[in-house]
């Protein structure tokens, strides 16, 4: 090989060339190579975050990279579900991701003309704006504020805005209200707290139609205490009883299924009761020394009133009780004996299906059952919720406007006549709206409700929403209801705003998760109760002065205050701490694990949640809290309500008739269930049940595909909607699996796609209750008022089924 | 003569009547007419009252308790009157009307819970009854109970492993199956 000067001095160039070239090439690759680190291991961080898909308030860890939102998973320290989640709680990701979410607020032009992105300063402006001139012309009362399933202290920050302003029109759409006692309890017991059922401790637990295992209180603990029942104790298993028209995913797990005719529960509670009574099965020793009522007796004037055992017995006998209810006799007498035998037992009536106007003596019977196995204020029994120690707040300055405006009736009639017993009556506003009856409602706050989506009255609220000048939205998309508003100020999803929650626990310790923002907001939102506190502070006065904190947190931060103060109970931490505190504490040893009141502040935020394990109100004088002392099976609160409409409003009738007629004497006041007249059935044989599942969420459900694609594994469905027919029904109207049926009421029809079922009783159809599109159930169900609890009677509605 | 042979043979058959109905079983008569029909017809099933039928050897007679829990209250007729003036205490003196030789062992509970049996399989139509029987429906002889177990042991045979598997008692004809 010959080497010429010129082929050196090229080579030479091109190795130098090369050289440069490459090492260029490695100096990006090295960046690159850096990138692609970087980006392939984000910065991952869990924060703590609480679910708010239903009111069981599970603690969530979410997973963060780089700040943004990439999972969720249960927190494993959280005392509600202990890491464990239900389906519902992953669908917060896709409501976060909604493509379909609000980019900022909007405000409409003209009367209604369309809407159109605006600032936050212009959009709060117009707000401050319209609320002002009313104010100025004395019509604080005319606002009113619809608000939908939360709890804690965004409830505390609309309450004290409504107060301060002036409008008793803080009304409520939900069909669940956790943080009170039902109203059964609240009259045989005097409690003002809600009751606790310590179901992993029972022996033997009787339902009357809760769906304990799909969406009762709260899916996750219900299922963990069930958990408890089957295999926790160290002695037998307990035994689960499931009385319930449906073949749900409860009377599935039970060890016995009692299927019954719909709304006939009260009498078979009293048929077992008329059984414990008859073969001396019940606690005498807890109803003679702890109730009131269950003898004949008389009272301070001498006057003689029948008790409740003379009562039950020669009325309510067991073949009686059988025909109304369909529940052989030797049932009823088995599940008396099941209950008196294995103990604790506890009876469970609460928050089931709504029972029309025999609603209140039908908690009150079930109820009763629960003083006659004397299992209250017993561990595996009956305990009550303990209350926070949250710190008080500063009273309300109420100024003249603000003072005037109270001084007015509700404009749903809440409190009043036939309402007498409900501290909110949404079913009525539309009508009252459009009425103009008792005065007209010149605007409208809508937050965290869609009352156009699927209310059993969406045609007249759509209606009455026309008659309102002005409406202003509060939810972080376009939904129905705030398509038709005139300013929309979306808030943030609750993984991106402060967070809290006094949740409730079957095992009845008290309970407050803290979280905040999971994530920065995704959009230019904000969360409303920040709105709120800002639109308080603009508008001055004694508003202001009520809702004197900056920002919510820093309210959540005045009220958590109480929990350190109080010296007692502990910020969640790992299982063994936990134990070793519980040891201490047993022995009588309490320390705060923290030095100041900041120190505690970031760990409850890093952590999620403050429990109490140990301080619970056991004990029957903690639940025996009515006028006597004792449980009373004659409610002489119930009387005193009576009497009292009578004094305030001069008659008692719109209340006895809400009640089931005034000729029912001592009958009113005991937990009496009259026997149902025989029904007509006419063009509609079959009786519809709606229900819920423990994966479709109520409200939204569209935005959330995940949960809709869950199948319903009873009746092997996903997607789609359906209606749940008897096999032998369904034969006789020459219907097959999976053929689509017309489901008609008297108040429309809708399409569906029919589920063939068995077991359950013919006369029964039943149809998934869960939101986004399609057609809804309460398409069919008018729009009657539960005068007990509030909310629409869902499950009184006959219908008839065709086929499509 | 014929006489004597004519009243001769009445004397024989009244001394054989009076014979029958002093050694055969008695009429008996229950402290309340009470009708088996009109209960069945409302769908209570048999061990609903004979309770111990399910638990036990002897099936027994309802505690008068279980009666007064569907008959306490309203106006009742006649019969029912009787019922209810047992609310104040006491059980209603029913009287036995079937009843097996004392060496014969007979479980209820395994003839109504293992094997299923229906309870008008041994003690007849009862469900038609409108008072209470005077006797036995159906007098029970040994051949009915051998006839019974044969068959039924001759069905459990041709499913052998099948009963093998599920731990079924083989029906068994030997004498101290029965006999005390």
């Amino acid at each position: 090989m010959r080497i010429t000067r010129r082929g050196f001095i090229q080579a030479v160039g091109a190795s130098a060339g090369a050289a440069a070239v490459v090492r260029g090439q490695l100096a990006k690759a090295d960046v690159t190579a850096g990138n692609l680190e970087r980006w392939a291991t984000p910065e991952e961080v869990l924060v703590p975050s609480i679910c708010q898909q239903c009111p069981g308030g599970c603690g969530l860890l979410a997973r963060t990279l780089d700040g943004e939102l990439a999972g969720i998973a249960g927190n494993p320290h959280h005392p509600i579900n202990r890491g464990a989640l239900c389906p519902k709680a992953y669908g917060a990701l896709q409501l976060l991701y909604d493509p379909k979410r609000l980019k900022g607020p909007l405000v409409r032009d003209g009367a209604r003309g369309r809407l159109r992105p605006a600032g936050w300063d212009e959009a709060l402006r117009r707000v401050l704006t319209h609320l002002s001139e009313l104010r100025a012309k004395g019509l604080a009362h005319t606002v009113a504020i619809l608000g939908g399933q939360y709890r804690g202290y965004r409830d505390t920050v609309w309450k004290r805005f409504a107060e301060a302003w002036g409008t008793p029109n803080y009304v409520r759409v939900r069909c669940l209200t956790p943080e009170q006692p039902a109203l059964a309890h609240q009259l045989m017991q005097g409690v003002t707290s809600p009751l606790a059922y310590d179901l992993a401790e029972a022996r033997c637990i009787l339902s009357f139609g809760v769906g304990l295992l799909e969406s009762w209180l709260g899916p996750v603990h219900a299922s963990r205490a069930f958990a408890g029942l089957r295999t926790g104790a160290e002695g037998p298993r307990g035994r689960l009883i499931h009385v319930d028209p449906r073949r749900s995913h409860t009377a599935i797990k039970a060890d016995r299924w009692v299927p019954i005719i719909p709304g006939t529960d009260g009498i078979l509670a009293l048929g077992i009761a008329n059984g414990l009574i008859r073969e001396g099965l019940y606690d005498r020793e807890f109803v003679e020394q702890h109730t009131h009522g269950f003898e004949d007796w008389a009272d301070a004037s001498g006057q003689r009133h029948q008790g409740f055992k003379d009562l039950l017995l020669s009325e309510h006998g067991l073949l009686t009780v059988s025909g109304a209810t369909g529940v052989p006799v030797k049932t009823i007498l088995e599940i008396a004996r099941d209950l008196a035998t294995l103990k604790p037992a506890v009876v469970v009536g609460e928050r089931g299906p709504a029972y029309g106007r025999d609603d209140l003596h039908t908690r009150m019977a079930i109820h009763s059952l629960n003083a006659l196995l004397g299992n209250i204020g017993v561990s595996g029994g009956l305990l009550a919720q303990a209350a926070p120690p949250l710190a008080p707040l500063p009273p309300v300055r109420l100024d003249e406007a603000a003072k005037r405006g109270l001084e007015r009736p509700r404009i749903d009639g809440a409190g009043r006549g036939r309402y007498r017993l409900v501290s909110g009556a949404p079913q009525v506003l539309p009508e009252r709206i459009l009425a103009g009856d008792p005065y007209p409602i010149n605007a409208l706050f809508l937050f965290a409700t869609d009352p156009l989506a699927n209310h059993p009255a969406k045609e007249a609220f759509a209606r009455a929403l026309e008659r309102i000048p002005f409406i202003v939205s509060f939810s972080p998309f376009l939904d129905e209801s705030s398509s038709r508003a005139d300013v929309v100020l979306p808030d943030s999803t609750y993984l991106e705003r402060w967070q809290d929650d006094q949740v409730t626990h079957l095992a009845g310790f008290s309970c407050v998760s803290l979280a905040g923002p999971a994530t920065q907001p995704r959009h230019d939102t904000r969360d409303t109760a920040d709105v709120v506190l800002e639109l308080a502070r603009s508008l001055g006065g004694g508003v202001a002065a009520s809702l004197p904190w900056e920002r919510f947190e820093t309210l959540l931060s005045a009220g958590v205050r109480g929990l350190w103060e109080a010296g007692r109970g502990y910020v969640v931490s790992t299982p063994a701490e936990e134990s070793l505190r519980r040891v201490l504490e047993r022995q009588g040893y309490w320390v705060s694990e923290f030095k100041s009141y900041e120190e505690f502040w970031k760990a409850l935020v890093e952590r999620g949640a403050w429990w109490d394990p140990t301080g619970l109100p056991v004990g029957r004088k903690a639940l025996l809290r009515t006028a006597s002392g004792k449980f009373e099976f004659y409610s002489t609160a119930l009387k005193k309500i009576v009497d009292e409409a009578v004094r305030r409003e001069g008659t008692d009738a719109p209340l006895l008739s809400a009640l089931g007629g005034r000729d029912r004497g001592d009958r009113l006041y005991l937990p009496i269930v009259p026997l149902p007249a025989r029904e007509e059935r006419g063009n509609f044989p079959l009786r519809l049940i709606t229900y819920r599942l423990v994966t479709r969420p109520v409200g939204g459900g569209g935005n959330q595909p995940w949960l809709l694609e869950q199948p319903a594994v009873l009746v092997r469905a996903a997607w789609e909607r359906w209606v749940e027919v008897h096999r032998k029904t369904a034969e006789k109207l020459g219907i097959a699996d999976g053929e689509f049926v017309w489901v008609e009421s008297a108040k429309g029809r809708i399409r569906l796609r029919a589920k063939l079922a068995a077991g359950e009783r013919p006369e029964v159809v039943s149809i998934p209750l869960f939101g986004g599109e399609g057609p809804s159930p309460n398409d069919l169900i008018a729009n009657e008022i539960d005068v007990v609890r509030g909310f629409g009677l869902l499950n009184t509605t006959r219908v008839k089924v065709t086929k499509a | 003569m014929r006489w004597s042979a004519l009243i001769g043979m009445v004397a024989v058959g009244l001394f054989s009547w009076a014979g029958l109905q002093l050694w055969g079983p008695t009429e008996v008569v229950q402290p309340i007419q009470f009708p088996h029909k009109t209960h069945v017809e409302l769908n209570l099933e048999c061990t609903g009252c004979h309770e111990r039928a399910e638990k036990g050897s002897v099936a027994g007679r309802p505690p008068t308790a279980l009666c007064l829990s569907c008959h306490a209250g309203g106006d009742g007729t006649g019969e029912i009157k009787k019922v209810q003036a047992y609310e104040k205490g006491g059980e209603i003196p029913w009287r036995r009307v079937w009843r097996l030789p004392g060496h014969v062992f007979f479980p209820h509970r395994t003839h109504v819970v293992v094997a299923k049996l229906k309870c008008q399989t041994c003690h007849g139509p009862m469900e038609t009854l409108t008072k209470p029987p005077a006797r036995p429906l159906r007098t029970l002889s040994m051949d009915d109970c051998i006839g019974c177990h044969e068959k039924a042991a001759a069905a459990v045979e041709k499913a052998a492993a099948r009963a093998a598997a599920s731990g079924t008692r083989p029906l068994s004809t030997d004498c101290n199956g029965c006999h005390r």
